[in-house]
């Protein structure tokens, strides 16, 4: 991990600054880091589905809505090229617009975890002491708690929504990230760019901004890659049983859901979203691990 | 002793908090309880009487300290549906979700032992490198495809498992076997990479260790000394792992149960939470909370049984 540190600032050699390279570089001999060929393909269908699910109402493609009877339960074809559902709704269209949903809910809640969680276990691994005991008192309880009871809960009273479903699974995921935002932030804390930062005048704020920040981020963000595979997980489950965005939405485990009438004879309907689904979650796995091999995050083992 | 004790406020401190989150959510609930129980019906004098019976008027702590006295001795409530004793429908539906759980358990672990130990042994070997694909494949393929893929193969391909269904186990073993066998094997398959993973890289720092080097001088066999020597030593690791794992065992299961409709307690909330039938869902969530937390809990202290260096 190279980021900018006040001692450099002493030194004079903060012309080298440079800017924290995740996954380009290999840290050990600063020779390139060669992603191998199944990671490059991995990153590049995460790539394409994100650019699919965000481009899909400029897409050629039909409406995932609509249904046509007459052209219900088709095996993936030319004209079909992933099949159709029992209400002889495009496949591809469905599976594409589903992205959206297990995409926005994985982006949203490791953002509202990695945030919330930096924050925090910042200023529990900076300050130390009372802070210290209460921010990371809280989290162990959190961590203690059987998250998807409180995921059903919500799901049960409050509603089964996109923004309800963020929020809480966001919250859920905050205790993980401050364990490793404090667990890092001790092991930069007494470093001697913090204490020059420090001997130079410079307030907590600024230490915590400048200083530690940068160092804490990037294995919080690695940490935040691999998590958002679970978060699709926890999604598809979600919506699979009926407990995620109400149907006609497309979402992956909805459409799953969907096709099991059919296994017998049509398994496709299920094995199409299916398939997606796990190529996308082994796809971030995969980009993930590379990331954390990259970055080196043996500092901040627990 | 300092440190069981601090353990055991801890605990303590968490069940407060799982409770009272359980209890607090379902009394957030938009529109009145009074009123769900009695229907579209209801005059006014009617929920203000149910309201009073109930103790709605109450502050929130003291109804949940008086509900946490209730749920201490056992009562749930009823169903607001079909009227029956919340207490029942979980000791109907617990024994199938326990079943379910520890089936998969002692089958994966069967399962990582001799995987496990195999690729510690021949590390960085084809034998070593197919597990380890066929774990990371597992590991990117979520509970709910993988038992589509089982009940596709086994039931309706093969067929030679029912699809769905469930036989108590009052009705035969064997019967209530076949139709448990998909779903845990499923459960097992989603628990298994963890467990090997694990104990593969465990037994590969045993495997270095010198007294291996003196038990192959000895002349012992290699599956003497896998089985006797490392798993010893890495059985412990194990352990702790199968804690960890309760969390997903309980999510696993969860699903698992809608699926291949197993009248276990995930098939109840989840059912619950569709008709609306709260009271049931706060007895069925609150025993899934607590118990997690036990078990969570009861493996902590046997971890610190089982290693000195811990109580001290």
């Amino acid at each position: 991990m190279t980021t900018v540190r006040a001692a450099e600032v002493i030194d004079g050699t903060a012309a080298e600054r440079k800017v924290p390279d995740i996954g380009l570089r290999d840290t050990e001999n600063g020779k390139r880091l060669r992603l191998g060929w199944v990671s490059s393909l991995c990153l590049a269908w995460l790539v394409c589905l994100a650019i699919a699910a965000a481009a899909a109402d400029v897409l050629p493609l039909s409406d995932p809505t609509a249904t046509d009877i007459a052209n219900r339960l088709v095996a993936p074809s030319e004209k079909f090229w992933l099949g159709t559902d029992q209400l002889g709704r495009d496949l591809l269209a469905r599976v594409v617009y589903g992205a959206r949903v297990s995409l926005t809910v994985a982006s949203c809640t490791a953002l509202i975890g990695a945030v919330f969680g930096m924050l925090f276990g910042l200023l529990a691994g900076y300050f130390r002491g009372r802070t210290e005991v209460v921010l990371m008192g809280a989290a162990d309880i959190g961590l203690a708690f059987p998250g998807i009871v409180l995921i059903l809960l919500v799901a049960a009273y409050a509603g089964a929504n996109l923004l309800n479903l963020i929020l809480v699974i966001g919250i859920l995921a905050i205790p993980i990230y401050m364990r490793i935002a404090r667990a890092v932030t001790l092991t930069f804390a007494e470093r001697e760019f913090v204490l020059a930062a420090r001997a130079l005048g410079a307030s907590h704020l600024r230490i915590m901004a400048r200083e530690l920040l940068p160092n804490v981020a990037i294995p919080v963000a690695v940490v935040a890659v691999i998590g958002m595979s679970r978060i699709i997980v926890i999604e598809g489950t979600l919506s699979y049983l009926g407990l995620s965005v109400p149907p006609p939405t497309p979402s992956w485990g909805n459409m799953i859901a969907a096709g099991v009438s059919e296994l017998a004879f049509h398994p496709y309907v299920s094995f199409v979203p299916s398939a997606v689904m796990a190529i996308t979650i082994f796809a971030i796995n995969l980009v993930g691990n590379a990331l954390r091999k990259a970055t080196d995050l043996r500092e901040a083992r627990l | 002793m300092q440190r069981l004790q601090h353990k055991v406020l801890h605990l303590v401190a968490v069940l407060l908090v799982v409770t009272f989150v359980t209890f607090t959510l379902m009394n957030l609930l938009p529109g009145d309880v009074a009123l769900a129980i009695l229907g579209n019906g209801a005059t006014p004098e009617g929920v203000a009487r149910v309201r009073v019976e109930l103790g709605l008027n109450d502050p929130l702590w003291l109804r949940y300290v008086r509900w946490l006295i209730r749920i201490a001795h056992g009562d749930f409530g009823r169903s607001y549906i079909s009227g029956e004793l919340v207490s029942e429908a979980l000791a109907r539906s617990l024994p199938v979700s326990v079943e379910l759980m520890a089936l998969s358990l002692v089958l994966s672990v069967s399962l990582a032992i001799p995987t496990g130990l195999i690729a510690a042994y021949r590390a960085g070997r084809p034998v070593d490198r197919f597990l380890g694909l066929v774990a990371s494949v597992l590991l990117a393929v979520p509970s709910f495809i993988l038992s589509l893929v089982m009940m596709f193969l086994f039931a309706l391909g093969l067929g030679w498992f029912p699809a769905v269904g469930y036989v108590p186990i009052s009705e035969g073993v064997l019967a209530n076997l076949r139709t448990l066998a998909i779903p845990v094997a499923t459960l097992a398959l989603v628990e298994w990479p963890g467990f090997m993973l694990i104990l593969r890289s465990d037994a590969i720092e045993v495997l270095q260790q010198d007294y291996i080097l003196l038990a192959k001088a000895k002349g012992l066999r290699d599956g003497q000394i896998l089985f006797r020597h490392v798993l010893k030593l890495s059985s412990f690791t194990l352990l702790t792992v199968i804690g960890w794992t309760v969390a997903t065992l309980i999510a696993g299961a969860l699903v698992i149960e809608n699926i291949f409709a197993l009248p276990g307690v995930g098939r109840l909330i989840v059912s619950a939470i569709s008709s609306r039938d709260f009271m049931v869902v706060q007895g069925a969530v609150t025993i899934v909370a607590v118990g997690y937390v036990l078990v969570n809990f009861a493996v902590d202290m046997l971890y610190a049984m089982l290693d000195p260096r811990i109580i001290r």
